[in-house]
């Protein structure tokens, strides 16, 4: 079967940001070896200076394999970035758990103090009461653009917390910026060389 | 290029993906990416279907003018944010689990969409339920009607109903999660150990070698009916807001165990769960269906959403004559919701005139990828496979397959544009001769490979049906189910029959496709829609005095239904299919140079498909 060029396409798209993250991966990290080697051989000379020589020359040989062949740092990319993700979900997991415990288990709490019970919790062994029944079903008319281009990705986050203020969602807004926040910076990260880098610093 | 307007609809990232391509308010193509990726129910983003849409178009995706995506997530998130709260701390896995994928992915559709497509065009989102009611409206027949949709969830909305007129829709109101006969049903299904989002069918087709003693309890402990078709569920037994699974241990205690492991036996316990689930939905949607009558003051109804794939409770709704006429989506389900999400966006948003067409517009629901009656390529394909075939003109071709049929041999067809949806409706289809008492059980062991008990859908001349069946209405796409008539029927002996073995009692004329309710699915083959299959039968009553046939879609149990020749050969050759149509092509099992699966091989090849 011939291969649509959508396709087509797709699998060249795919190819170049392997490409791009291969030549990424190979400066960042042959960058970071020559700095390190070369300034610990020689400005702080000790012992294991033959050590810092062979990790300058690792950064050298690293970034001469960038800039020639970048495609032999496939794997190396590969296992970095699978690094980066195991790294990433452990810390992302513990974020989110902090989240949780400092924002929504106190709202929730402080939610059904105030409200009472939720139609999620009406209910017990007994008959329904007070069922929800038919609500009226709002819907905002999108305003449509002939030629609209993708609005920038820091817009959304703006639009999102208005769509919550306009439903009065008021109390879910902290979390949510904080959410908004750290999904912004892993959105980023998760398809940088700097991602084990990056989610460290949390 | 030309100056027409091509709107892509896309719906991904739940189950079963797809994408449909509008021209000028005209369904070019639509398909599902299961049907590329091989599998089954694919929720990964629908790149291949793209693909196909755009083919089909002669686009790039640079040259299309609108992208609209099949729900908001936005609001969508609302709804996973206050639910989260409200049940914190019971949430904390379900919210660990969820979180990540949202945060980093789903939040951000937009350039999600736009990168995998490589655009820079703004993506449009249309509500997940006015995607299910434009794509149910729009191309009915009607130039006005009640419009209903029913699923499991989409951003808040469970179930909506309203009305459509013209190019227009509004959707009056709404039942909000966690209140959902999508989720109920789907409770049900995982309860009874079948797989949520694919086993439902299987939990309708259970139902009636049950007895629905278990109705009062579902509805004393679990869903009050209110009068007006509005539901409220008691949260207490169900674990889905905030939880993990569908149920909970209340509710296992309620039917008495915990929930039936999958591939275990079947119990009596089990069919009387099917039937007694299926009589509260049948009350329910009935109850909604007077409702919107009463509210609308439609004389006829559209219908989408998954619930609407639910043909009994469809079936129902027709014989009570609520409604004039039903009309129901072919792709019900979520897929249907990127034809619906491009509609909307033609009619609605920018406001283009709709007329109504005859017989509706889904052009048969076959808007797939095309096997055309010969092509080079494919016979290259076919002769790399070792496949031996002859080429017949296509009224021999027809005349063939009736033959064949009426001799009892099991007939594959792969053969036009795939079908658009979860049925397949002759251009994808296994034919067997509805007469044969054996032809059920050889269908589902040896063909199928699936459970003994799953029932077989006929298609019928639309012009005989009333002969066979009590039909109130045409039902082209397979949604509706009507009783056989009562002439038609085979006095059962009255011995003591229970479950499965229910079974071994032909019930009518017909009895391949006679449920053992006296109750069939069935498809109506007009002219219009479907003039191929029009012939076949037309040939085959000519030889038989038959107008039915049984039609089952061509794929075996948990493999999504074949898309290309190679896909139809290959489980040709891993089934006991008796002849396989390839375009114009006729293939005999025992012509071919490789020789068939033997039992290891089959099994080795069954495994490569998820169990459903």
């Amino acid at each position: 079967m011939i291969r649509p060029s959508y396709l087509k396409r797709l699998d060249g798209r795919n190819q170049t940001a392997a490409l791009k993250q291969q030549i990424l991966f190979g400066l960042a990290i042959g960058w970071m070896l020559v700095l390190l080697g070369g300034l610990r051989y020689l400005f702080v000379p000790d012992a294991s200076d033959s050590l810092w020589l062979a990790v300058l020359w690792i950064g050298v040989i690293l970034l001469a394999l960038t800039l020639i062949v970048p495609s032999v740092l496939a794997w190396p990319e590969k296992l970095w970035m699978k690094l980066a993700h195991i790294i990433g979900t452990g810390i992302f997991s513990i974020i989110l758990m902090v989240v949780y415990f400092t924002f929504f288990l106190p709202v929730g709490y402080f939610l059904k103090w105030r409200h009472g019970c939720h139609p999620f919790y009406q209910w017990t062994d007994g008959q329904a009461v007070d069922a929800e029944g038919w609500k009226r079903k709002n819907l905002r008319a999108e305003t449509i653009e002939q030629s609209g281009r993708k609005r920038p990705i820091l817009i959304q986050p703006l639009i999102l917390i208005s769509h919550f203020v306009r439903q009065g969602h008021y109390v879910f807004i902290p979390a949510l910026i904080l959410l908004l926040l750290l999904g912004l910076i892993l959105f980023f990260a998760q398809s940088s060389v700097l991602a084990p880098f990056i989610y460290t610093i949390f | 290029m030309s100056t027409k307007i091509r709107i892509l609809g896309i719906s991904a990232y739940y189950h079963d993906s797809a994408a449909a391509l509008v021209e000028d308010g005209l369904i070019v193509a639509a398909a599902q990416e299961e049907r590329f990726t091989r599998i089954k129910g694919d929720a990964s983003f629908p790149h291949n279907a793209i693909a196909y849409c755009l083919e089909a178009g002669g686009l790039r995706e640079d040259n299309l003018d609108f992208v609209v995506f099949y729900e908001n997530p936005f609001v969508k998130f609302e709804r996973l944010l206050t639910t989260y709260h409200w049940t914190a701390p019971h949430s904390l896995r379900s919210y660990l689990q969820a979180f990540p994928s949202w945060l980093t992915g789903k939040l951000w559709m937009e350039n999600e969409i736009a990168r995998e497509m490589g655009i820079k065009k703004r993506i449009h989102f249309c509500d997940h339920h006015l995607s299910h009611a434009a794509s149910a409206f729009f191309p009915s027949p009607f130039d006005e009607a009640a419009i209903l949709t029913i699923d499991g969830v989409g951003e808040w909305s469970t179930t909506t109903y309203g009305v459509g007129g013209g190019n227009r829709i509004e959707l009056i109101d709404h039942i909000r999660f966690p209140n959902s006969l999508g989720l109920l049903y789907s409770a049900f299904t995982y309860y009874t150990g079948f797989k949520i989002n694919s086993g439902e069918y299987k939990l309708m087709g259970l139902a009636p070698y049950g007895g629905p003693k278990y109705v009062d309890l579902i509805r004393e402990k679990l869903i009050h009916i209110s009068d007006d078709g509005s539901i409220a569920m008691n949260q207490h037994y169900f674990d889905y807001v905030g939880g993990l699974t569908m149920t909970n241990g209340r509710f296992d205690a309620l039917f008495g165990g915990p929930p039936r492991k999958p591939e275990t036996l079947i119990t009596q316990k089990e069919m009387d769960i099917a039937a007694s689930i299926q009589v509260v939905l049948n009350d329910a949607v009935l109850t909604m269906a007077r409702h919107v009558r009463t509210k609308t003051g439609m004389e006829n109804i559209v219908l989408a959403g998954g619930v609407a794939l639910n043909v009994v409770a469809m079936g129902m709704m027709s014989t009570e004559g609520i409604f004039k006429k039903i009309w129901i989506q072919p792709g019900a389900g979520d897929a249907g919701g990127s034809i619906g999400a491009a509609l909307w966006m033609w009619h609605q948003n920018l406001d283009h005139p709709r007329t109504p067409g005859n017989p509706d517009g889904m052009h048969g629901a076959f808007l797939g990828p095309d096997i055309p009656p010969s092509s080079a390529s494919d016979d290259a394909i076919l002769e790399r496979l070792g496949a031996v075939w002859e080429t017949l003109e296509e009224v021999e071709l027809q005349q063939r397959i009736a033959e064949k049929i009426a001799d009892e041999k099991i007939v594959g067809v792969a053969r036009g544009r795939m079908e658009f949806g979860p049925r397949a409706l002759g251009a994808r289809s296994i034919l067997g001769d509805a007469r044969s008492p054996a032809m059920q059980s050889h269908m589902n062991l040896k063909i199928k490979f699936r459970e003994s008990f799953r029932p077989f859908a006929p298609m019928v001349l639309e012009e005989d049906s009333a002969e066979y069946f009590d039909v109130r209405q045409e039902s082209p796409y397979m949604l509706l189910v009507y009783p056989v008539v009562e002439r038609r029927r085979l006095a059962a002996a009255k011995e003591n029959l229970f479950g499965i073995d229910l079974l071994k009692i032909p019930r009518s004329e017909i009895p391949a496709v006679t449920h053992v309710d006296y109750s069939a699915r069935l498809q109506t083959i007009d002219k219009a829609r479907n003039p191929f299959m029009h012939a076949v039968i037309s040939d085959f009553k000519r030889r038989t005095g038959c107008s039915v046939i049984v039609n089952t879609s061509f794929n075996v149990r948990g493999e999504p239904i074949v898309c290309t020749a190679e896909d139809a050969y290959r489980c040709f050759m891993a089934t006991e299919i008796d002849c396989l149509v390839l375009g114009n092509r006729f293939l005999y099992r025992e012509k071919q140079k490789n020789r068939p699966m033997n039992d290891a091989e089959r099994a080795k090849w069954l495994r490569r498909f998820e169990l459903d």
